[in-house]
């Protein structure tokens, strides 16, 4: 005889199909071991039912009041912090930390694979005449080589850059952090 | 007798959107919040396992419900929307507090009754409790949905958003293990 238990507890939720609810009542009209599985999980089913809820709860009355109470607080909360404008700020000043790095990234490669170039003897000028220009002025002007210069101003710019974005940052992610909280994290149980 | 038709939940959600002040979508907020807020607390209960703890769950949940009302489609189904943000809610609840609530001590909790005035019953009730709350809360979710909300496997899947399949390996594993824990409370 095959048994139904893998059945019983659906048939018990009525979540069988009406075949597969045929089939289970017809094995338990002759199988004495499905009909006392099924009835444990009644009986477990009543006995889950016997739990009461406390009565402590409080009354509708009180918890309508409540609930009002804590969006009127959930209202302050958000009046109290800017709108999604305040978030381009700091957005923009990593795009510009980004965008600045790679292009001192993208000058200091040409201007380091000219150099390169020309101590392997390949004379640059010829292929880019503009090296030529830019090699005199930033040298008799500045009495720095290329490579020097660059270097210098990447790294004073970027550690200017670099203490703005921490500079606006810190706080940002506070105020997110804040923000997020009242509108996430609200049920978090606070005092009254 | 006339009997007033009462307004069905998405008429109420309509009208806290549309409500030209804020007294008037309180007001028919207000009435979500009576019609469910039984429901929701029994739920947050059977889950958290901790009255004060669900209280503050369910008027979170409400509240939370407030801030996406407009997420709410037209032609949703309210109370399922509701019980999906309570029972999320509730869950995230168990898991983050701390220190974990004494199970042997709901065992002896008879709520309502004084020590003296415990019975049989309550003493039978305690142990179900707290055999109830031994249990992973994932599954007692499931258990809870399914036995005192009388959800179908569909229902409860698309409350928690997680396959029906995963309904019923959860629900068969609580019943197993709240078998093997209550036997002595089960004839057969």
């Amino acid at each position: 005889m095959l048994h139904v238990n893998h059945l019983l507890e659906a048939y018990h939720d009525g979540e069988l199909s009406p075949g597969q609810h045929r089939q289970v009542e017809s094995h338990l009209g002759e199988c004495s071991t499905c009909r006392d599985e099924l009835e444990q999980v009644r009986q477990l089913s009543a006995l889950l039912r016997e739990v009461p809820l406390p009565d402590a709860f409080s009354a509708h009355q009180l918890f309508g009041a409540q609930v009002a109470l804590r969006l009127s607080r959930r209202q302050a909360e958000r009046a109290r912090y800017p709108g999604a404008a305040w978030h381009v700020v700091p957005v923009l000043l990593l795009c510009g930390v980004v965008a600045l790095q790679g292009l001192f990234v993208l000058v200091g490669g040409i201007v380091g694979l000219a150099q390169m170039a020309g101590r392997l003897g390949i004379d640059v000028g010829a292929w880019w005449p503009t090296w030529n220009l830019v090699e005199a002025q930033l040298g008799s002007v500045l009495r720095l080589s290329p490579t020097s210069l660059v270097t210098v101003l990447s790294v004073a710019l970027m550690v200017v850059l670099y203490l703005a974005t921490i500079a606006v940052f810190v706080p940002y992610v506070g105020w997110v952090r804040t923000l997020w909280r009242s509108t996430h994290d609200g049920w978090v149980r606070k005092e009254v | 007798m006339h009997s007033v038709a009462q307004p069905t939940d998405r008429e109420l959600v309509a009208q806290s959107l549309r409500a030209s002040s804020a007294e008037g979508a309180s007001a028919a907020f207000g009435k979500l919040v009576m019609r469910y807020h039984k429901l929701v607390i029994s739920v947050a209960y059977r889950v958290c396992g901790d009255a004060a703890l669900a209280e503050d769950v369910a008027q979170d949940a409400f509240v939370r419900v407030w801030s996406r009302l407009s997420e709410f489609r037209p032609d949703g189904n309210f109370r399922a929307w509701l019980m999906r943000i309570a029972t999320n809610m509730a869950i995230d609840a168990v898991r983050k507090r701390r220190p974990q609530v004494d199970i042997e001590d709901l065992a002896l909790e008879a709520p309502g009754q004084g020590p003296e005035g415990a019975a049989m019953s309550s003493e039978r009730a305690g142990v179900v409790r707290a055999a109830l709350m031994r249990l992973p809360v994932e599954s007692r979710t499931i258990l809870v949905l399914r036995e005192y909300q009388s959800l179908s496997y569909r229902e409860i899947a698309d409350v928690l958003d997680v396959p029906l399949g995963t309904v019923k390996s959860r629900l068969s594993d609580a019943r197993r293990r709240l078998k093997a824990e209550l036997t002595g409370y089960l004839s057969a």
